[in-house]
């Protein structure tokens, strides 16, 4: 005999079919019936769900602060405008006292 | 093929030893080839449908079982617990059916590269022709034939190297 139809004589022999420890028939019944949605898909629905969610936050907050640096900046315009025309306004009772 | 329970059952036994045996001989642990054939079979219940007669039963469920094995074995690195060179003396002559020969060739079929071992596997414990194994990996016959060249290569290089004295002679 060849030692490679010896070694293979071995492998067959070596790698014979092992039968599993127990049936795992009732193990496998148990598995393909259990009812309800595959877990995997829904933890991918919740995490996009998350990521829009986060973005959609994002979005509402950058807007609320865009608004308020907007409202900000008007305030500071109009306190000048006041303050000039109160400017404009003593010159103007200056000019009229000089006039009379 | 029909998913209705007691036909699967029954499909599930005739083919179990099959399947746990390809996922034991490709991992190397019973643990993890039974968590492998669960798997497969619950796949086979989701597809029993689609498939027609018993050979392609068997084809279908050889290979899912290949290739869940081996993605589970890469998952984890899969190595041999005992390498050869640390495995002790045997103090008899090997003989062909020397259960610690047959142990130290398992091990070193559980240490060759996964498309190599796939490839023995099939070859040697299911008795597939190197024509129906490149059919069922999706590679071409060459490539079988070359993986099964380097494999036993390399397990004769290691079979021989675990030779005990007696026998060398």
């Amino acid at each position: 005999m060849t030692i490679d139809r010896e070694l293979e004589n071995e492998l067959r022999a070596a790698l014979r079919r092992q039968p599993p420890p127990r049936d795992l028939t009732p193990g496998v019944l148990a598995a393909v019936c259990r009812p309800g949605p595959r877990p995997r898909r829904w933890v991918a629905v919740l995490a996009a769900a998350c990521v829009l969610l986060a973005v959609v936050a994002g979005m509402a907050q950058w807007r609320e602060q865009a608004a308020r640096r907007q409202e900000a900046a008007a305030r500071a315009d109009a306190r000048q405008l006041v303050f000039a025309l109160r400017l404009t306004a003593a010159d103007l009772g200056r000019v009229q006292r000089h006039l009379h | 093929m029909s998913s209705d329970p007691d036909a699967f059952a029954q499909l599930v036994r005739v083919h179990q030893a099959m399947v746990f045996s390809l996922a034991r001989h490709l991992l190397g642990d019973a643990d993890e080839a039974e968590e492998v054939a669960q798997e497969v079979f619950c796949k086979l219940f989701q597809h029993a449908e689609a498939l027609e007669s018993d050979r392609h039963v068997l084809f279908w469920l050889r290979r899912v079982t290949v290739h869940q094995a081996l993605d589970h074995g890469r998952r984890r690195r899969v190595r041999p617990r005992v390498g050869l060179e640390s495995a002790p003396e045997p103090l008899a002559p090997a003989a062909e059916t020397d259960p610690w020969r047959a142990e130290r060739l398992r091990d070193a079929v559980a240490a060759l590269p996964p498309e190599q071992r796939a490839a023995v596997v099939l070859r040697y414990e299911e008795d597939m022709e190197p024509g129906e194994i490149a059919q069922l990996l999706r590679v071409s016959v060459h490539t079988v034939k070359s993986r099964l060249q380097r494999a036993l290569r390399q397990l004769r290089a290691t079979a021989s190297a675990c030779q005990p004295e007696t026998s060398r002679r």
